[in-house]
């Protein structure tokens, strides 16, 4: 009695597995020529990368011009302006600024503005002063 | 006469006349009404055993699929299925943005990865 339950539950499984095996649902890439105005507006400053960007951070590039207008103007301008730069790092590089961002975002807002100073600051300084620093070891 | 009248008056007739019905007429209606009853309680039963005769014809014969199998794979069937919709939606539903919240704030990504500006910064704090 009780096998014939197992069998039946076991069934029911294998139809569900096999209707995903048969047909593994994929991440819709399309390359650039695919891609409609907006979107290739939207992506522009990766329009010569686009085709080579591995196909998982295609769809993430997607989602992020599908909420692009709903930003306000001046955070639309900081994506494009960054756009081709964050493309151009490697997974290590993007993995290092996602952590010290997240960093970021955990201090209180007067130390975010306190950096977010700073930063203007030491921009300000002569490059051969900055590279003074670039080339002490980064602090531990 | 109205309308109301007439129907009490036929009411009226109808009532005195069932008294005099003939006791084979009477005997007539209580078989029929009797059939018709059988037909009823016939017809529910037939529809409730459906769901345990399509599984009978499954898995086995229906007198060794007890109440609580029948109940079982339908069950097991719905979890399978809720599986296989919520992996589907999971594997075709948009990716997460990428990192729009990061790239659109205020620090320029130079900020996260110039390590002038890490030493600067411990140095300008030493100071």
């Amino acid at each position: 009695m009780a096998h014939r339950f197992v069998a039946a539950l076991a069934f029911c499984l294998l139809l569900a597995g096999a209707a995903v095996a048969a047909d593994p649902p994929k991440v819709t890439v399309p390359t650039w020529s695919q891609l409609d105005a907006q979107q290739q507006s939207i992506l522009s400053p990766l329009a010569a990368e686009w085709d080579s960007i591995e196909p998982e951070r295609r769809a993430r590039l997607l989602a992020l011009a599908k909420k692009y207008p709903t930003l306000d103007k001046e955070k639309q301008e900081r994506i494009q302006n960054r756009l081709r730069h964050w493309a151009s790092l490697s997974p290590a590089e993007r993995a290092k600024v996602r952590e010290r961002w997240k960093k970021l975002q955990s201090l209180p807002p007067k130390e975010r503005e306190e950096l977010q100073r700073k930063w203007l600051e030491y921009e300000q300084l002569p490059e051969e002063h900055k590279d003074q620093f670039r080339s002490n070891p980064p602090p531990k | 006469m109205n309308e109301r009248d007439f129907g009490a008056r036929v009411k009226r007739n109808l009532d005195a006349s069932l008294a005099d019905l003939a006791p084979e007429v009477l005997q007539r209606l209580e078989t029929a009404r009797e059939a018709a009853l059988a037909r009823a309680r016939q017809a529910e039963a037939a529809h409730g055993v459906t769901w345990s005769a399509a599984g009978a014809r499954l898995f086995g014969d229906h007198s060794r699929f007890p109440a609580a199998r029948r109940y079982w794979l339908p069950a097991a069937a719905l979890v399978a299925g809720i599986a296989v919709i919520v992996y589907w939606n999971a594997a075709t539903s948009p990716q997460e943005p990428e990192d729009v919240e990061l790239l659109s704030g205020e620090l320029p990504l130079n900020a996260y990865l110039d390590r002038g500006f890490d030493q600067w910064l411990t140095d300008s704090s030493q100071r």
